[in-house]
């Protein structure tokens, strides 16, 4: 399995446990599904609980709304964004 | 510095409103205090329930949120609802007479949305601490 693809799958883990998401299991969440509105259905305060995770688990942080909504379109995108980061870090 | 007069940041009034004084406030924390009264209709049993607790620290929110910055006027949102209640634990319960400081730390602010570490003490008992989330809005 690819780094990315690793990463894809603890963001998912992430996204589960960290929203308290106990009925679906992590696997379930496709790499390019939206997780906002039509897609997940994940709203503005799960926006902000998972960038508080994904700062403490990752030490990437997300620091404004506009970040956000680029950050949070998919897996995929989140993925990306960690990815980079981390290799800018 | 001017002290903040609660009665005009937040739309909760009397016996529903937690916060007596402001104490403090920055851009990120804010300290108010609240003297739990000797009776009334809402301490009949003669305590604090958990969840008003979680109520004066919501407010303790709401006054980081709505307080003006660096003497600024207050053009930003005029309330706010409570999203969500995280990770709280319950040590002890304030009585008749004591007061109450009440202290929020913004932790994460994403748009309207925050996230805030909060505490309350009994002088140096602790009560209770936790996560509440908050998004800010004008009210209907």
């Amino acid at each position: 399995m690819s780094d990315l693809q690793t990463l894809k799958s603890e963001i998912k883990e992430m996204i589960v446990e960290s929203l308290n998401l106990e009925d679906m299991d992590p696997a379930e969440i496709e790499d390019d599904q939206p997780l906002f509105g039509s897609g997940l259905e994940l709203d503005s305060l799960d926006a902000l609980q998972l960038a508080v995770a994904i700062e403490e688990k990752f030490g990437v942080p997300i620091t404004d709304e506009s970040m956000g909504q680029k950050v949070f379109a998919s897996v995929t995108a989140l993925a990306e964004f960690v990815s980079s980061a981390r290799e800018n870090a | 510095m001017v002290e903040l007069d609660p009665a005009t940041l937040l739309p909760q009034r009397p016996p529903f409103r937690f916060i007596d004084r402001v104490v403090e406030t920055t851009d990120e924390t804010a300290h108010c205090q609240f003297c739990m009264p000797e009776s009334g209709d809402c301490f009949s049993l003669r305590m604090l329930p958990e969840a008003l607790l979680v109520e004066a620290l919501a407010q303790t929110t709401a006054i980081l949120m709505l307080a003006p910055r660096g003497g600024e006027g207050t053009d930003g949102p005029r309330g706010g609802v409570l999203g969500g209640v995280d990770g709280f634990r319950f040590d002890g319960r304030p009585e008749p007479g004591e007061t109450i400081d009440l202290k929020a730390r913004l932790r994460k602010q994403l748009g309207p949305v925050a996230m805030f570490h909060v505490e309350a003490w009994q002088g140096q008992r602790a009560l209770c601490h936790g996560t509440l989330t908050i998004r800010a809005g004008d009210l209907p």
